[in-house]
């Protein structure tokens, strides 16, 4: 064994001594701060305060969505769009039969689209 | 030393102040050596056992019961005071000091129990050309006599880090030994 592992081993053999360690105790109970909240509790209730929110969106967006899937086909005035598709381009009438206009204009309607994206799907 | 059961640790655990202060006097003497070895200062040493104790204290709620509470307060310990190594000026140690661990190490005594002064003087010149990396993984692996992976573990740093850092800390001391007469 040489001299640098003769020294350590004896070192680690060594333990100091903790001169009064009563007092030490006393001064550690002294400073005692509030402990935290586990980060696991802390965690779950901001996954539980997310869900919730989410549940409430989700919620309103399904009543709003709901809304406008229960209108009936004849709230929409497909005469005026039709008319008002015509005016702007007179091709519509050509190519495309009102009835299969209608349809495809209703089918937009229900996802949502406006009629610049109507335009757009009948490439006028 | 004062056996920590599980119904210690659940009173720790909802704040209960009574039953951490058996875990402060379970486990202080454990934190105070660490911290004199690393930090080579037994007053910083005490202040290193309080803030231990405070950090585990704060923290109890988080703590596992699957895991060893011994572990934990020692990974806790060893984190502070590398913290605090980092932050400590270069060790200067006095010419006494030098002249004690001539002597220390010229002695066939081996089994003579060291007064605190004594060994701090000892460790002190020892690792006091060592860098605070150099000086952490030589105390634990030396000292603490932790492996590789547990220090891995603790300090953060990898394995091939931790063998160049002992490997220079070694190389260092076996130097300083030449210089008094050990080659």
């Amino acid at each position: 064994m040489d001299k640098m592992d003769e020294i350590t081993r004896r070192l680690a053999a060594q333990q100091p001594t903790l001169s009064d360690p009563d007092a030490l105790t006393d001064s550690i109970m002294a400073h005692l701060p509030m402990q935290t909240k586990p980060r696991g509790q802390q965690f779950m209730r901001a996954v539980r305060w997310i869900s919730s929110v989410a549940a409430v969106g989700l919620l309103v967006l399904f009543v709003s969505q709901s809304h406008d899937l229960i209108q009936r086909p004849d709230d929409v005035d497909y005469g005026q769009t039709l008319q008002q598709l015509r005016s702007e381009n007179t091709q519509l009438s050509d190519d495309l039969p009102p009835r299969e206009a209608l349809r495809k204009y209703v089918e937009l309607k229900r996802s949502r689209t406006n009629i610049s994206d109507i335009k757009r799907h009948f490439s006028l | 030393m004062t056996i920590i059961n599980n119904d210690i640790i659940e009173r720790c655990r909802c704040g209960d102040q009574a039953a951490f202060r058996t875990v402060v006097q379970a486990y202080q003497p454990m934190v105070f050596t660490l911290a004199f070895r690393l930090l080579c200062d037994e007053d910083e040493a005490k202040d290193m056992v309080q803030e231990t104790m405070i950090r585990v204290w704060v923290s109890f709620a988080s703590f596992n019961p699957r895991q060893s509470l011994r572990n934990w307060i020692y990974t806790i310990a060893i984190r502070l005071c590398y913290d605090r190594l980092k932050q400590k000026a270069p060790l200067e140690t006095l010419p006494e000091e030098e002249e004690y661990f001539g002597q220390y190490i010229a002695d066939d005594d081996t089994e003579r129990e060291l007064e605190n002064h004594e060994l701090l003087a000892v460790i002190k010149t020892l690792v006091s050309r060592l860098s605070p990396k150099q000086r952490i993984v030589f105390t634990l692996v030396h000292l603490e006599n932790l492996g590789t992976e547990e220090v891995a573990k603790i300090t953060g740093m990898d394995a091939a880090k931790i063998k160049s850092n002992l490997y220079v800390a070694r190389k260092t001391i076996r130097e300083q030994l030449k210089q008094f007469g050990y080659g």
